[in-house]
């Protein structure tokens, strides 16, 4: 931002009795009449104060005024919040066989693999793996015959329980997510996202 | 400094030699810088409205939603979406009232008649975004009020029904005529009003703002002032003025959100915006 008081900004005087700072903002001061030399001295000190004063109110006025718009539409663009999450029935623990798997579909369509690897009974013996492939983000699927899950964009393969073993998911070290599983009451309870893009079949 | 200098071979002197149209005296009466005001609301319909075009979803099953998401979950929604509800009553007040003076001096005359009717187009364009920024919520009110300004259109002699298939993108209200109303509000007719206002300033400068000698002015002062910085600071502050007063009227009067549109049943009382 330009000021009265930067030398670059000042314009070229436009006629004799043009006064060179915004005569607007300071009216009152630049037409009164100097009575004696030294007092006209006096005058030009506070005319210069003064367009000092009223440059800096501007800018500070602008700062605040469009800094605050400014910010308020950063917030506004930002995401609200995470999607929205809740605990959604799975199945009869004592159904869920040892051994046994299921595919689970999420409300936002995101499809679960759901196993049983342990005996006892407790939570630690489910797991649920999400369909989200670790390397970036392309969606995997489980390849009976291979006793694995496979991720079409870059080759990369999962074993059952959802450690890498090939591609780039494997270099890097990554696993498949897994969801949140909770026991209440004999019944098996699996945390997921409520909401998201429908596939084509919904709707 | 130098880097940009060497690419863009501007220099200070050219730059005001550019913006330093003498500006007449009388700019100094506030009802002289109406002109402004309309010119800055533009601007700020531009910026407030594609914010909101961030979240909103043009879709009869979407459209009212997405404007409820705007007021009542996203972060400061409630506000831009009040501001842009206050700067587009304002916009229109403050281009009738330039209008209006401009009648009123008589400045419309020779050689300005082309000028007055350019006004004429941008002031069609601001109803006109006005008309279709209100149907874009799908309350009740947006739906009623596009069908029977439609079948207004539609009774104008020969190209009536042509004109109201084209606003609605078929013979009556339907899948296709949110996107369609959309359209035209937030890129065709921005896009106009750009064009008019180019033109409507590039011959403001060409041809001088009419002059007015004012009875309480002596006779030899200079008879204008120079845009910067002193008219280009009165501007600054106009705008500032402008902010906080869109500011205070979103947060005291905030837009509201009526009944979701029912093509089924027409509302008791139905009634157009104030300025129709
Ligand atoms: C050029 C001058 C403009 C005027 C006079 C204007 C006027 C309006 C009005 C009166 C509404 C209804 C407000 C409400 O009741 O909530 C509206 C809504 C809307 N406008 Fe504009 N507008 C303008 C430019 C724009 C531009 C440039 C965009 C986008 C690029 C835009 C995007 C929207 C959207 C998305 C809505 C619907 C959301 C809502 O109502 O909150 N507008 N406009
Ligand atoms: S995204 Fe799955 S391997 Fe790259």
């Amino acid at each position: 931002m330009m000021t009265p008081d930067d030398p670059e900004s000042q314009p070229p005087p436009m006629g004799d009795n043009e006064p060179s700072s915004p005569s607007w903002l300071i009216g009152e001061v630049a037409a009164t009449p100097a009575h004696a030399p030294d007092a006209a001295v006096e005058k030009i000190d506070r005319r210069d104060f003064l367009a000092r004063a009223t440059s800096v109110a501007m800018g500070a006025s602008l700062v605040a005024v469009y800094g605050a718009f400014a910010a308020m539409a950063g917030r506004f663009l930002y995401p609200a919040r995470p999607a929205l999450k809740g605990w959604l029935y799975v199945a009869d623990v004592a159904g869920f066989k040892r051994g046994a798997s299921l595919s689970y579909t999420a409300p936002d369509g995101a499809t679960v693999a759901i196993a049983r690897p342990g005996e006892a009974g407790k939570v630690e013996d489910f797991i649920a793996l999400s369909s989200t492939c670790p390397h970036l983000g392309c969606k995997v699927h489980w390849e009976g015959q291979n006793q694995r899950f496979f991720c079409p964009c870059h080759n990369g393969a999962f074993d059952p329980s959802g450690r890498a073993i090939a591609g780039p998911p494997q270099e890097a070290g990554q696993s498949l997510g897994k969801y949140p599983l909770r026991i209440d009451g004999g019944l098996l309870y699996i945390e997921v996202p409520l909401e998201g893009l429908p596939g084509p079949g919904e709707a | 400094m130098a880097w940009l200098r060497e690419r863009i071979p501007l220099d200070g002197d050219q730059l005001r030699e550019m913006s330093n149209e003498p500006v007449p005296n009388h700019l100094k009466r506030w009802w002289f810088a109406l002109g402004g005001t309309p010119a800055y609301l533009f601007i700020v319909q531009i910026v407030t409205g594609i914010l909101l075009a961030f979240y909103y979803e043009p879709s009869p099953r979407t459209a009212y939603g997405s404007v409820k998401y705007i007021t009542d979950t996203a972060a400061y929604g409630w506000y831009f979406r009040s501001v842009h509800k206050w700067g587009a009553t304002l916009m229109i007040a403050a281009v009738i009232l330039h209008q209006m003076r401009v009648f009123f001096t008589g400045a419309y005359r020779k050689p300005r008649e082309i000028n007055w009717l350019i006004g004429m187009c941008l002031l069609a364009c601001t109803l006109g975004a006005g008309f279709t920024g209100y149907s874009l919520v799908y309350e009740q009110l947006s739906y009623w009020g596009t069908t029977v300004g439609a079948n207004i259109s539609a009774s104008v002699p020969v190209v009536g029904p042509f004109m109201k298939a084209m606003m609605l993108g078929g013979d009556t209200y339907n899948e296709r005529t949110l996107p369609r109303l959309f359209m035209v509000h937030a890129a065709i007719l921005p896009a106009v009003m750009l064009g008019l206002i180019t033109v409507h300033i590039a011959l403001i400068r060409l041809q001088g703002v009419t002059e007015f000698q004012f009875k309480d002015e002596p006779a030899d002062k200079p008879k204008t002032f120079p845009f910067f910085p002193d008219h280009f600071y009165t501007e600054l502050s106009v705008g500032l003025v402008l902010m906080v007063l869109l500011s205070a009227l979103a947060t005291i009067l905030p837009a509201t959100l009526g009944p979701h549109a029912d093509p089924l049943s027409t509302p008791e009382v139905i009634k157009p915006e104030w300025f129709f």
